[in-house]
């Protein structure tokens, strides 16, 4: 039978030897969370005839829109690049606004749960992460599907992009708890977060290369920008360049930052957390 | 592994948000205030449990009797580690098998097999010790061929079949009950009640939140009477319910009400 649940005991206060219990215990049973990620997306897709197909669909489509109206703004026709550089930005980008969007309801929309079985805090982060990673990985097959149509060859630095994605993943954790548990304490965060990611997606380089500006704005837009760099420590590889040196201090200086104020963050509400459902 | 449940001057308050007190400005703002805000930067607190100590061993079956409101079921989710304490500790030991409302975390759109593996995961069972299990959870819900439809086609009957075999197939040791169980939704449900006996017989210790004496009877043998979020008194069953009944006149109404 389960190990977990044989012995338990509380005591009141800021506990960091619990929070980090809770996210060992949850990393520990992270075949419950992929479960219950393969389970959000049965359920999304249930009814639906193409299903994750959808989703890699309409990745196809804007890219598609995007690339032939943008590529006269910046003047890149006939670049194969271009199309490439819109794909993945888009793709890198869906995972992480779904990560965002759905880290405020990811203590929220399992309240009876988390009132009536004691499991790990951190498997709900888990599960939202799992769920946003596997329909990462299903549109990724955008990729080699562009590379033959756009003939571009495939370059052996592209391998570099599996440890961007894991840098990529290592923040969305971070950023799931924390976004998580803030948001189940005030309800205004998930309608704020909403309205500035939009702004975001307008001001990161998704679409546009960051070259194209210069000076204060592009250090500000590009350079520290974490959503930038995040992007451009996966995308790069997969179009055959190295990333910025730059890009991957920044990714490492936000996830252990990151990972920091989640750990503050969960010894402080992690006791607190079913009294706010 | 011995099972036992200890609480050790445990307190409990919840806190009482009004649409202002959960907003961010809001919180700001008093921040920035100073004295005169100070005050409604807290949240109302509903004090739940206050200075609760229980201690449980092996064999107990506890009954928690108390009005609505009491804190009974604040107790029982203490117990399951639901709600952490704001003063005092609390100590399980044993599996904890938490009944206070069955049918949290079923998924209406999923299906009646896919319930029963997600159950299986939160109790952290491996697939194979589900696999064991599965043809006793097939014969009690009686589902048949409606265990690969989805859970919002079901009945209330039908749900409530499901909700009871999953949260009853596995060997529990601590196990926490709420007041559903003497609603009378099962007592109709014959098999239903003996699966809830020999559920009940097989955990090594057994807490069960009640106010229909007669059930108490039946199943306890030890009782703790609960008066706003405070032990008043705890012994045998029937001198507890006798004092009961004295307290709150309408428990002994409800035990003539009894079948």
């Amino acid at each position: 039978m389960s190990l977990h649940n044989c012995y338990y005991r509380a005591v009141p206060g800021t506990s960091f030897r619990a929070a980090i219990a809770d996210i060992a215990e949850g990393c520990r049973s992270w075949p419950l969370s992929g479960l219950m990620a393969w389970f959000d997306i049965r359920q999304r897709y249930r009814r639906s005839v193409l299903g994750p197909l959808w989703s890699t669909l309409s990745l196809i489509i804007f890219m598609s829109a995007v690339s032939v109206v943008y590529c006269r703004l910046l003047g890149t026709q006939g670049d194969p690049y271009y199309p490439l550089y819109v794909a993945l930005g888009l793709l890198i980008w869906s995972f992480i606004a779904g990560v965002i969007t759905e880290a405020c309801i990811c203590f929220i929309a399992h309240d009876r749960l988390i009132r009536e079985i004691r499991i790990p805090l951190f498997c709900h982060v888990l599960r939202l992460v799992c769920r946003n990673l596997i329909l990462f990985a299903h549109n990724l097959i955008v990729y080699p599907l562009l590379l033959i149509v756009l003939e571009v060859p495939p370059e052996p630095v592209a391998l570099l992009a599996l440890a961007g994605i894991l840098l990529m993943v290592a923040n969305a954790a971070w950023v799931g708890l924390v976004i998580g548990l803030v948001s189940a304490r005030f309800r205004d965060l998930p309608p704020l977060i909403a309205n500035s990611l939009q702004l975001t997606f307008f001001i990161t380089p998704v679409l546009w290369p960051p070259a194209m500006l210069g000076g204060v704005t592009r250090s500000i837009v590009a350079d520290y920008n974490p959503l930038s760099a995040m992007i451009d420590v996966v995308r790069n590889p997969l179009m055959g360049q190295l990333p910025d040196a730059t890009s991957y201090w920044v990714m490492v200086g936000w996830t252990l930052a990151g990972w920091g104020g989640a750990l503050v963050a969960l010894a402080r509400c992690r006791a607190r957390l079913a009294y706010w459902l | 592994m011995t099972s036992s449940v200890d609480l050790y001057n445990v307190s409990v308050e919840m806190p009482v948000y009004y649409r202002t007190g959960r907003s961010i400005p809001r919180t700001l703002v008093t921040r920035l205030g100073g004295r005169i805000t100070r005050k409604q930067q807290h949240a109302d607190k509903v004090v739940a449990l206050d200075d609760v100590s229980l201690h449980f061993r092996r064999g107990d079956r506890v009954a928690l009797i108390g009005s609505n409101g009491a804190g009974k079921t604040t107790l029982l989710r203490v117990m399951a580690g639901i709600f952490e304490p704001v003063r005092g500790s609390v100590e399980v030991r044993g599996r904890i098998a938490p009944l206070i409302d069955i049918s949290a975390g079923i998924e209406q759109e999923a299906t009646g097999y896919e319930n029963i593996r997600l159950r299986s995961a939160y109790f952290g069972l491996l697939p194979g010790e589900l696999a064991e299990r599965m043809a006793d959870i097939e014969d009690f819900c009686e589902l048949g061929e409606f265990l690969d439809m989805p859970v919002k086609t079901y009945s209330a009957g039908m749900s409530l079949r499901l909700a009871l075999a999953i949260s009853t197939f596995f060997d529990p040791e601590v196990l926490l009950m709420d007041e559903w169980i003497t609603a009378g939704d099962l007592r109709f449900l014959d098999r239903a009640h003996r699966r809830m006996e020999r559920f009940i017989e097989q955990s090594s210790l057994m807490v069960l939140a009640s106010h229909a004496p007669d059930v108490v009877r039946a199943w306890c043998n030890k009782a703790v009477l609960v008066e706003r979020g405070r032990i008043v008194a705890e012994g045998g069953v029937d001198d507890i319910l006798e004092m009961a009944a004295d307290r709150q006149p309408f428990l002994s109404g409800a035990a003539d009400d009894a079948p």
